[in-house]
């Protein structure tokens, strides 16, 4: 019964999107948006949603979200046309797409690659709704459980997980920049006793930073400063034809795409690591699994279905976390939790009693996404490929306009602008030297949630941290950060290489 | 990203710079109530608003001497004295490049936005950045980036001295004049520069038109379709105004 109703609850808000033709407008719309910035290189997915948040202040949230998952969705798949087209993938998210895409373009059969890509990720998109809509009630169940211990080591277990998964270089350096979102986070009057914490006196900084200037301070300004300092010579996009949506291929590739399909759930339900890793991993999967491992690389059509089903379901997994826990599951995931809280909707347990249909809605509005995306890649291939021809210094000047009108839009306040500036070129040097901002932006994004539900937790507990060890589900989550931190530590390693040895003597 | 000996050094630089910032972190922790009366309300110290940052500063100590340790082995600090003794034969273009957009974009923000209309800051910002870097020449880029930085010095002399006032009070909108004239010096700079070079007389035109084109596209649509009031809105805007209300 309870499932009927769900499913009666979907449909009555997939009709009345669909009989909605502003709705549907603005659905066609951002989507479209979101696929030129995601086509375009120096452009990404996170950098259309910060932006296009700051166009939604006036809308009721529901609107808003048509248009914020319509550039997400568009933005993810988007980057598939550069990758394919003239090898460089326009979002990290497809950059296993060029592996295999840009070899098939060569062979003249970009089109095919096209609509591959095209029908996987509609694909994709529409497994990674079919697991928010039924994954969500258990969870946000579960998650009711919760009590100020699990929600403190949830979000401390958010950062160090994506610290861990998304850094470049040295693990380390992803808890720093968990740490130093997690500073940022401090700034302002507490939430438990109203004391400021470095606010130099500044009344402006009393409240703590707005996170959207943060976030398109740290997402934009380190993306402007990039593609402008280093030089970018626009390639020549390969041409092609019509594109074919291949069903038999699709039909034939099946197994491979409800894997992809499900590794991108998987990875996106993660607190942190984004659609970029979920395509790798998927790839490395596809081609462990292949008869034919040797032919990836060189033009093999599973390559290019398996990267674009995973990084698009991967929005879908993201979602989980994001409505059920409050915890965004990617960087865009973490701009759209930043426009929910603009918009007065708090993600997390209570969001299915404070607002009943709206795990629902966001569903409906994915499931409609994915269809757009489809039919706008089938029928406007041609014409987004001509913005692969504008040279980014052109472009990145727009954006910076963009950004500043943006995050001033918030609360019109110079001070935020201020703010942004320097975000944003530390941003930059800390991606430079091999930090990720996913960490840093959860840090600041979950960084209150940390904070008061240590204390409060605390406070219940008379200064004890025996409830963690007494509490199965804080139990887990503490095990789960110590052994994180843990296994990166070569001591670790030998240790574990040094059990297996005596363990394989034994036998 | 930075790659192998240049990526230690930068790293063994940033754990310097990280390990001052956990100890100022620590310090600043230490001065909030940990014990005493705050608000009425008695402290202990797992209520204390100390404790986060103590935690997070702790962390970021333990993580910056990690990474100085690592940097250290890896021959970072080796790397930054050899660097520092070859200062001079560093490449500089990059560096030029990267000063010439920080000068962008913070002038932008921190100098035209809060005293110039906006319109007048977006095309002072645009045309500077689409010449500098869509024209692609670094003999240019280095020419615009002085003359840019000379108007910005005019005009922090303007501002910081009573002279912005004094000229304000004899005519209402007489810094975005000093501002749209410094944007038409800017073009005729630039023409100069580029004077003989077809190739680049295309560029320009383009730059000019996405110039203008941009901010007579944004800002109505964030002022009349948005309702933001813009930072400053000085005699370009006010001239929308007028056309917008008699037209509605």
């Amino acid at each position: 019964m309870f499932v009927l109703e769900r499913f009666g609850i979907f449909f009555s808000n997939l009709a009345a999107m669909v009989f909605d033709p502003v709705g549907l407008l603005l659905l066609f719309g951002s989507v479209f948006l979101g696929i030129l910035f995601g086509a375009m290189p120096g452009l990404t997915a996170t950098l259309g949603v910060a932006l296009l948040t700051t166009l939604t202040y006036g809308m009721r949230a529901e609107t808003a979200m048509i248009a914020l998952l319509g550039i997400y969705v568009g933005g993810v798949y988007g980057g598939s046309y550069s990758a394919i087209l003239i090898n460089i993938p326009g979002t990290a998210a497809a950059a296993a797409t060029s592996l295999d895409g840009y070899p098939l373009a060569c062979k003249g059969e970009g089109g095919r690659a096209l609509g591959l890509t095209t029908t996987a990720s509609a694909i994709g998109t529409f497994v990674g709704m079919l697991f928010v809509v039924s994954i969500s009630p258990l969870i946000s169940r579960i998650a009711l459980q919760f009590t100020s211990f699990e929600f403190f080591l949830l979000a401390f277990f958010g950062i160090i997980i994506s610290g861990t998964l998304t850094s470049p270089d040295l693990v380390y350096k992803g808890w720093i920049a968990g740490l130093l979102g997690l500073f940022l986070a401090i700034v302002g009057r507490d939430g438990l006793q109203f004391y400021p914490r470095f606010t130099f006196g500044m009344p402006q900084l009393e409240g703590g930073l707005e996170v959207v200037p943060v976030l398109i301070g740290a997402f934009g300004i380190p993306q402007i400063i990039g593609v402008l300092k280093d030089r970018f010579a626009p390639a020549e996009a390969k041409r092609f034809q019509r594109i074919l949506p291949e069903f038999g291929t699709i039909v034939r590739r099946l197994p491979t795409i409800l894997r992809s399909a499900l590794i991108g759930v998987g990875i996106g339900a993660v607190p942190g690591i984004g659609e970029d890793i979920a395509g790798w991993v998927s790839y490395g999967a596809a081609k462990n699994a292949s008869k034919h491992p040797e032919s990836f690389g060189t033009g093999d059509e599973e390559g290019v279905i398996a990267s674009e089903t995973a990084n698009n379901a991967c929005i879908g997994g993201a979602m989980i976390p994001l409505l059920n826990l409050g915890i965004p599951g990617s960087p865009p995931a973490a701009m759209l939790l930043g426009a929910l809280m603009l918009h007065g909707v708090n993600p997390g347990p209570m969001l299915r009693f404070d607002h009943p249909n709206f795990i629902l809605q966001i569903t409906a509005i994915l499931l409609l996404a994915s269809f757009a995306m489809w039919i706008l890649g089938m029928l406007l291939a041609k014409q987004v490929v001509k913005v692969l021809r504008i040279p980014p210094p052109l472009f990145m000047p727009i954006i910076a306009v963009l950004c500043v009108i943006g995050s001033y839009a918030l609360g019109f306040k110079i001070f935020n602008l201020y703010l942004m500036i320097p975000v944003g070129i530390i941003a930059y040097f800390l991606t430079e030297m091999g930090y990720p901002i996913a960490p840093l932006v959860i840090g600041v994004i979950l960084g209150p949630m940390a904070d008061q539900n240590l204390r409060r937790a605390l406070m219940v507990s008379q200064g004890s941290f025996m409830p963690v060890f007494t509490r199965p589900v804080a139990l887990i989550l503490f095990l789960v950060i110590v052994l994180t931190i843990v296994s990166q530590f070569p001591v670790y390693r030998r240790a574990l290489a040094a059990l297996k040895r005596l363990l394989l003597r034994n036998r | 990203m930075m790659q192998g000996q240049k990526l230690r050094r930068a790293d063994f630089v940033t754990s310097l710079i990280l390990l001052g910032f956990g100890v100022w972190m620590l310090l600043e922790a230490f001065k909030m109530p940990m014990r005493d009366t705050f608000g009425g309300v008695q402290n202990v110290w797992y209520v204390s608003p100390a404790l986060f940052p103590l935690i997070v500063s702790i962390g970021i100590l333990v993580l910056a001497t990690v990474l100085l340790l690592h940097a250290i082995r890896s021959g970072g600090a080796a790397a930054l004295v050899h660097s520092l003794k070859h200062l001079s034969e560093a490449d500089r273009e990059p560096l030029i490049r990267f000063g010439g957009i920080l000068l962008g974009l913070v002038s932008f923000v921190y100098l035209y936005i809060p005293r110039v209309d906006f319109f007048l800051a977006t095309i002072l910002m645009l045309f500077y950045f689409i010449a500098a870097y869509y024209l692609d020449d670094h003999s240019i880029l280095k020419r615009l980036i002085v003359f840019y930085c000379a108007g910005c010095v005019l005009f922090i002399v303007l501002f910081a001295t009573p002279l912005a006032g004094s000229l304000n009070r004899l005519f209402a909108y007489a810094t975005d004049i000093v501002a749209l004239l410094f944007f038409v010096a800017m073009v005729v700079f630039v023409r100069r520069a580029t004077r003989g070079r077809t190739d680049q007389r295309a560029r320009i035109r383009l730059a000019l038109i996405v110039t203008f084109v941009t901010p007579l596209i944004l800002i109505p649509v964030f002022r009349y379709f948005l309702r933001v009031q813009m930072p400053r809105e000085g005699g370009i805007i006010e001239i929308m105004h007028l056309i917008y209300y008699s037209i509605r």
